[in-house]
């Protein structure tokens, strides 16, 4: 065929092809740049530069306003101008110096010459009367002589020129030195350009969008990507952790941005002035930046990052793709339908580590705290407060009973998360748990009392209608609630008429175990001596005095000693007693007083794990407090009543236990006559309990251990037979891990039919109803947990389940209030079992002060110290401006010279303030003008305060010692703060009573009440502490009420210990008492003969010479040795001074000693050495200072000097054989 | 182009007009606050008090002016409405059992907490005193000298120290044991010393103690070592004031005339008529104004 010219394709049709596909590609590569240009990101990147640019411009001009009033330009030409002259002065002084060293070395040099030609002349002179010319001699002479007078003037003019040149050199000095002075002006004024220059660069310009270009930001953008790489914080995935990395900054720009000061840089305020961009939320600085992200703070942005706390998509450099998480119905909305503020939002489905949302924000703290009590400390205040309730609601209601949660990652001895297990409960566990350091065993105690004794306490009919339903007896109680829920109750789907039956029989059953297992304790019966009559008026009213004064109001609450007349009668560490005289009966129905007065004197005996103390009362105090508290008429708030058993219901019930070990036959046997010799061979374990032949109790008693088996009561009791029993429940350890990583194997079942047609109205309307439904609907963990705290049962809604494939957790009362729920929902939120964090990220020290703080708090909120004792006295904040408190010099007069070094030794810190808000301990004494009924309350209408200072504090240079005594008014004091203490509602609520019923002053009274610990480290030894604290026996006279002897091991006692001497920075476990060492004494005793006899004489005052042998300082009111005060009553004593030299530190008694007022406010101890004037000189020779310090010497070497004084009075000498 | 630029620049013209116009008129300055004047201030004048005569003083209720020039004497009685009581007693002579009987059982000590006269049935230990902060007579301008609370037998003397403020204060005693005075002052910084045992037939001082403030009541002392010692201490700051003695009777002189408050106190009745504010009296200038008897009643 012959070449054509024809293409195969027309080619008008090709171009145009190639031309559309060439536009066509034009377009989409185009578009292409443009998607993956314009990122989200990059336009709250460029917004913030305009916010920060705004606020700096701002900030600036703010700042020259403030500096100067004067024009930049201004300055600078005065500037300039200083400059030149000081230029044109140095240049001139320079000449001029330059001149006259000129001047000067030429004259130098004449008068080098002349000095030679004057030796030369002088030479001369010699010659010639060598020669013997004479006449030629006396005209040398004479020449000499000109020479000289020459030479003198030279030297004048010589020094005259050095003195200008000096004069030359002063004028440049001073002229430098005003150079310096304009040096310093020029940097300011170049701090000021540098200040504008910043602005100026900080703004958006050509440049920067030149650089931020398509295929040019590759080299030096003005927008890019912030990233944080943590190798060592991986992402948890379970079984692998990944590498984090975190982008979040890309958008919050100013997270850590601080000011010099330390505070945020970018507040609210800051940021809504000067920004409109919809992205200005983003752009704020964390909040608290001295504690979270600032550079300065334990957790800096740079080693910590964002995600390891708020969790969600570190990688993710959009606003949805972060997971960012709407913490409510209405800022979900927000977020969604809100076009124009661009966020819009949606949930991503494939990142399981979701953000939490920011009321869930705290569970992140838990995984590097797991000991979680530190987060509430005197340096930062409440960090976590919702981690820290959620904590003590756990470890309250003792959820660790059923649910293990283990800290330690099992055999490595690391540390991983909270550790809330239940101690070893036998012998055999103890030796093994102890055995194995790399798994150590649980510390807590189970949280009910024990059930070991339950007949001799109350009567079958009473515990069957409480476990039934506890709250019906006890409004407030923990014990949570087992029958007549949702899924046993036969109101609901899923639960049918049967079940209420069956609950009945349940119950039958335990109550029937329970007694028939009830073994009698070592209780005594009550003595002849005791009676304890509760319808004895005159008993039952000394018995309510004693309630009052002996300490049970410090964890107890009672309907009779109501809040109305004592507001701090609220606590509830141990359940409130109005009741107990429904509850405590013998079987004829008369008050089981034996068990209550026995109790009263030794609860241990009956529940020996108990938290309850040993109060150390007397027999008649004891029965009276009984007979007071079975007086008060007792009743049901909703009694559930008690139906008979139904025996067809039970045998239906063991059939169906006895059916998954035996044929049908043989159960029907079995319920009729037992289990035959031959057929028990082949039995094991519970069903041993029905050999023949067969009973009525033995069919309860075997139902009753099933049932208690099945439901777990021992997780909270001690019961007979289940001491080695597992919990049963769910590890919880991982479980936030798991309710994000594997939320599919949680039983999520009908739940949101339950959630959707079974709540109420009320409910319904709740805006976080809605958020945790919608959760539900998609299976959320978060959700889950939400609904099971609330009412765990109801997961059984419409479920065709058997009878013992029922759920079984309990419905807490805690679940009413939804703060609690949402409380435990943030710490087992937390509860990840993240091994993969190092170590060293985690706060778990291993020793010294900081783990005795830990250990300490731990052992103080177990054993409820604060109850009776003030850890911190209130707090006022007011305002400096409106107080005016009298100069320090009027308040000290009496003090000695030392005490102002003295007082920040006591304290380590002083409260420093010149203008603004102080925040500072002290008591209130009184205000005005209404009297003080109850004490630490302050009046309505009260105008001033009359406060004492528990620390002290620094205003300008004015110290302000402990003890000043000062007035606040009451306008000053700061509105939001009401002051309040730390721990002591008892030792208030005994004061304000003490006070009424004694008819005295505030201050005089809190001799009386259990004392504040403050300082308590500073003061005590701790081996003293340790040993006090096992066995607390009496020290002061004076108080109401003994201190308990708490159930306490060794190790808890020694925490406590080493917590205060944490606390206040002090020596531990041991102090070096210098006083004892012999160099001392020597040195002491070199100085001042018989030092310490002397210091002891200062006590007793022993006779010496004419001076009466009924005079006595310190044995007035103290035990010394042999000597006891007489007469008086107990009131007006001080302790023992036997008990000094191994309870006080040395510098503290010697504090004390000086000015007791300067250490315990409130004391009646006077100062007894006066630094005014020096007595009792024929005791101790020398000042009250130096007598101060023999008294203090003769204290610590007490028994040394005990030793001497036996010694010196030998005994009587044996009788001589008489008649 | 003329009338344009005459139309700019009538329109300059008139913009500084506009912003002075603005300037003016704004920021209107508030009155400053007349402050309403406060209960009694705590500051003093000494006046040269011969020992024996003490001055009265303020405690608690509003300020009163003088009237009419001119300064009047007013006296009066306060007696007991009711029964007298029984007077306890507090330690008896001779009991070894007392504390340091020594010296506290020497003779019987009975209580001074409330002392009625049988016949007259006057009551001792009442301070009696002008309310608020009446005009002090230029005679009585400075406060000098000291009062004393002496120390005997283990008593305070007296029960009831009045003293003005500017005076000092001086603690003695005379037993040869040694006490304590703890003194529960509100608005004084509170103070505890130890006074040392009195030398033989002498007596044992403390450094005088200059006080900061007047005092609302008179507050307690009391020692620690012998409980039952208690004695008050008022301090008042201008020098009408005064302490009946044994039959009731009080006299105070050169009282500013005109409308007064009388305020009364004793330890164991509390505040008398009209409570801390006092009860109104008239005094005559250049007279004296005799109040009669003032009856008094055990709450």
């Amino acid at each position: 065929m012959p070449a054509k010219e024809d293409t195969y394709r027309s080619q008008r049709v090709l171009h145009i092809v190639f031309a559309v596909s060439s536009v066509a590609m034009l377009v989409s590569i185009t578009w292409m740049v443009i998607a993956d240009h314009f990122r989200e990101w990059k336009r709250v990147q460029r917004d913030f530069i305009e916010f920060d640019a705004s606020k700096t411009r701002k900030d600036s001009e703010e700042a020259k306003v403030r500096e100067k009033q004067r024009d930049l330009a201004e300055l600078e030409a005065e500037l300039s101008a200083a400059r030149e002259a000081i230029a044109a002065e140095v240049a001139g002084a320079r000449d001029a110096k330059a001149e006259e060293i000129g001047k000067f070395q030429k004259k130098d040099q004449a008068l080098a010459f002349k000095k030679a030609e004057r030796d030369s002349v002088a030479s001369f002179y010699d010659i010639e009367l060598d020669k013997g010319n004479e006449q030629k001699a006396n005209e040398i002479k004479d020449q000499l002589n000109q020479i000289d007078s020459e030479l003198k003037t030279l030297r004048e003019e010589h020094e005259d020129l050095n003195d200008k040149i000096i004069a030359a050199e002063k004028r440049i000095a001073k002229a430098q030195e005003e150079d310096s002075k304009v040096a310093e002006l020029e940097k300011e004024i170049a701090d000021q350009q540098k200040e504008i220059e910043r602005v100026q660069q900080k703004q958006w310009s050509i440049w920067s969008a030149i650089r931020s270009s398509p295929v040019l930001d590759a080299f030096a953008p003005a927008l890019k990507i912030e990233q944080m790489v943590f190798i060592d914080l991986p992402i948890h995935y379970s079984f692998k952790g990944v590498p984090r990395f975190d982008r979040c900054t890309t958008c919050h720009k100013g997270i850590d941005s601080v000011t010099k000061e330390g505070g945020k840089a970018f507040d609210t305020d800051a940021v809504e002035a000067h920004s409109t961009s919809p992205h200005r939320a983003a752009f704020k600085t964390h909040s608290h930046p001295e504690l979270f992200a600032g550079p300065n703070s334990p957790h800096p942005r740079e080693k910590f990052g964002c995600t390891i706390c708020h969790l969600g998509q570190g990688s993710g450099t959009s606003f949805v793709f972060a997971s960012h998480t709407p913490n409510t119905v209405k800022q979900r909305e927000e977020w969604m339908s809100d076009k124009t503020k661009d966020y819009g939002w949606n949930e991503i489905h494939h990142w399981p580590w979701q953000m939490s949302k920011s009321r869930f924000v705290e569970s992140g703290c838990v995984k590097c705290h797991p000991h979680v009590v530190e987060l509430e400390s005197s340096k930062y205040g409440e960090t976590a407060p919702k981690l820290l309730k959620g904590y003590n609601i756990v470890r309250q209601y003792g959820c660790f009973g059923c649910h293990e949660i283990t800290g330690w990652k099992p055999g490595t001895g690391r540390l991983i998360g909270p550790d809330l297990r239940l101690e070893p409960q036998t012998e055999g566990e103890r030796k093994k748990a102890s055995a194995d350091p790399l798994n150590p065993p649980g510390r807590l105690r189970k949280v009910g009392p024990s059930l070991r004794h339950l007949a001799e306490k109350v009567q079958p009919d009473w515990a069957y209608r409480w476990i039934n339903l506890p709250k019906g007896f006890r409004p407030g109680t923990r014990m949570p609630q087992f029958y007549g829920l949702t899924n046993n109750n036969g109101k609901l789907a899923g639960s049918d008429t049967a079940d209420v039956a069956k609950s009945s029989v349940e119950l039958h059953a335990i109550v029937h175990y329970l007694y028939s297992n009830s073994v009698p304790s070592a209780n005594p019966e009550t003595p002849d001596t005791v009676k304890v009559d509760p319808a004895n008026s005159e008993q039952t009213k000394r018995g309510q005095d004693r309630f009052i004064e002996r300490g049970c109001l410090a964890c107890h609450s009672h309907k009779d000693v109501s809040t109305k007349n004592y507001p701090q009668a609220n606590a509830n560490f141990g359940p409130d007693l109005s009741n107990v005289a429904a509850k405590l009966k013998n079987k004829d129905g008369t008050p089981n007083t034996k068990w209550l007065f026995n109790w009263l004197k030794d609860p241990l005996v009956y529940h020996s794990t108990s938290f309850m103390p040993n109060l150390q009362i007397k027999d008649d105090e004891a029965a009276d407090i009984a007979a007071w508290l079975l007086s008060v008429q007792g009743s049901w708030a909703e009694d559930p009543g008690q139906p008979k058993l139904d025996e067809k219901v039970l045998d239906d019930l063991i059939t169906m236990f006895l059916q998954k070990s035996m044929t049908l036959r043989l159960t029907k046997e079995v319920l009729s006559s037992g289990l035959t010799e031959k057929d028990l061979a082949d039995v094991r374990g519970d069903e041993r309990m029905l050999a023949a032949p067969m009973t009525p109790e033995k069919k309860l008693t075997y139902l009753g251990k099933k049932t208690i088996s099945r439901m777990g009561c021992f997780g909270c009791h001690d019961i007979p037979g289940f001491e080695t029993a597992k919990p049963i429940g769910t590890e919880l350890s991982a479980w936030g891990l798991k309710a994000r990583m594997d939320p599919e194997k949680l039983d999520f079942a009908h739940i949101v039919e339950y959630l959707e047609h079974h709540s109420t109205d009320q409910e319904k309307h709740n805006p976080d109803f809605e958020l945790f439904l919608e959760g539900m609907m998609h299976h959320k963990g978060e959700s889950f947990l939400w609904q099971k705290l609330r009412d765990p049962r109801s997961y059984d809604f419409n479920k065709l389940k058997a009878w013992d494939d029922k759920l079984r957790m309990p419905r807490f009362p805690f679940a009413d209030n939804p703060e609690d729920v949402e409380a435990v929902m943030t710490f087992i939120l937390g509860l990840v079992a993240d091994d993969q964090i190092p170590q060293h990220y985690r706060n778990i020290p291993q020793s010294g002060a900081k783990l005795a703080l830990i250990e300490g708090e731990k052992a103080l909120t177990k054993f409820n110290c604060r109850g009776c004792h003030m850890t911190k006295m209130p707090e006022f904040k007011f305002d400096l401006a409106k107080t005016k408190f009298p100069e320090p010099g009027a308040l000290h007069g009496a003090d000695f010279p030392d005490t102002a070094q003295d007082q920040n030794t006591l304290t380590r810190k002083v409260s420093e303030k010149s203008t603004g808000q102080m925040a500072v301990q002290a008591m209130l004494i009184q205000t005005l003008p209404s009297e003080l009924e109850r004490a630490g309350e302050i009046p309505s209408d009260a105008e001033e305060l009359i406060v004492d200072l528990w620390e002290p504090m620094r205003i300008e240079n004015k110290q302000y010692f402990i003890g000043d005594r000062l007035t606040l008014p009451v306008e000053a004091l700061d509105k939001q703060q009401k002051p309040a203490a730390q721990g002591g509602q008892f030792a208030e609520l005994l004061v304000s009573h003490l006070m009424k019923k004694d008819r005295k002053q505030v201050g005089e009274v809190w001799a009386f009440v259990p004392p504040p610990l403050v300082r308590e480290g500073m003061k005590a030894q701790p081996a003293w502490l340790h040993q006090f604290l096992l066995n607390p026996s009496e020290i002061r006279p004076a108080v109401r009420l003994r201190m308990p002897r708490f159930n306490m091991t060794s190790d808890e006692a020694s925490q406590l210990a080493g917590y205060f001497a944490a606390v206040d920075n002090m020596e531990y476990p041991y102090e070096h008492i210098q006083q004892r060492d012999d160099s001392y004494l020597a040195q002491k005793e070199s100085q001042h003969a018989n030092y310490l006899t002397d210091g002891w004489s200062l006590l007793t005052f022993e006779p010496k010479g004419d001076v009466p042998a009924s005079q006595k300082l310190c044995a007035n009111c103290h035990r010394v040795g042999n000597k006891a005060p007489e007469g008086g009553t107990p009131d007006d004593k001080g302790p023992n001074l036997v008990l000094t030299p191994d309870r006080l530190r040395p510098d503290w008694l010697r504090q004390w000693i000086a000015t007791p007022r300067r250490v315990l406010p409130y004391t009646g101890m006077p100062n007894n050495f006066s630094a005014a004037k020096d007595d009792y000189q024929s005791y101790f020779r020398g000042t009250s200072a130096e007598q101060v310090l023999g008294v203090r010497d003769a204290l610590m070497n007490y028994h040394r000097v005990q030793q001497s004084e036996l010694v010196k009075k030998p005994s009587t000498p044996p009788a001589t054989g008489g008649n | 182009m003329i009338r344009r630029m005459s139309g700019l620049s009538i329109c300059l013209a008139a913009l500084p007009l506009v912003w002075g116009l603005s300037g003016c008129g704004g920021g209107g300055s508030t009155p400053k606050k007349i402050s309403t004047p406060t209960p009694p201030p705590t500051t003093t004048t000494n006046t040269p008090t011969p020992a024996g005569e003490k001055p009265a003083d303020t405690g608690g209720g509003a300020p009163v002016a003088a009237g009419a020039e001119g300064w009047g004497t007013i006296k009066g009685q306060v007696v007991l409405d009711g029964e007298v009581p029984e007077t306890k007693l507090l330690v008896k002579k001779g009991d070894q059992n007392a504390k340091d009987p020594a010296v506290c059982a020497v003779q019987d000590l009975p209580s001074e907490e409330f002392v009625v006269n049988k016949e007259s049935k006057g009551i001792k230990w009442v301070l009696v005193y002008i309310g608020g902060t009446p005009k002090v007579h230029p005679d009585l301008a400075k406060a000098e000298g000291t009062a004393e609370l002496g120390q005997k037998f283990c008593a305070f003397k007296p029960r009831l120290l009045a003293m003005r403020l500017g005076q000092k204060l001086l603690v003695t005693s005379e037993d040869s044991i040694a006490h304590n005075t703890k003194m529960d002052s509100l608005r004084n910084p509170p103070d505890n010393p130890t006074v040392p045992p009195a030398p033989e037939n002498g007596k044992s001082e403390l450094a005088p103690k200059e006080l900061m403030s007047a005092e609302l009541r008179p507050f307690p002392v009391q020692c620690g070592i012998h409980p039952w010692m208690r004695a008050n201490i008022a301090v008042i700051d201008h020098p009408y004031f005064a302490v009946t003695d044994e039959n009731g009777n009080f006299e105070i002189k050169q009282v500013p005339a005109g409308a007064q408050n009388l305020v009364m106190w004793q330890e164991a009745i509390g505040w008398g008529e009209g409570k801390g504010k006092g009860k109104e009296i008239t005094v005559k200038a250049d007279d004296t104004t005799d109040l009669g008897k003032i009856s008094l009643k055990l709450p």
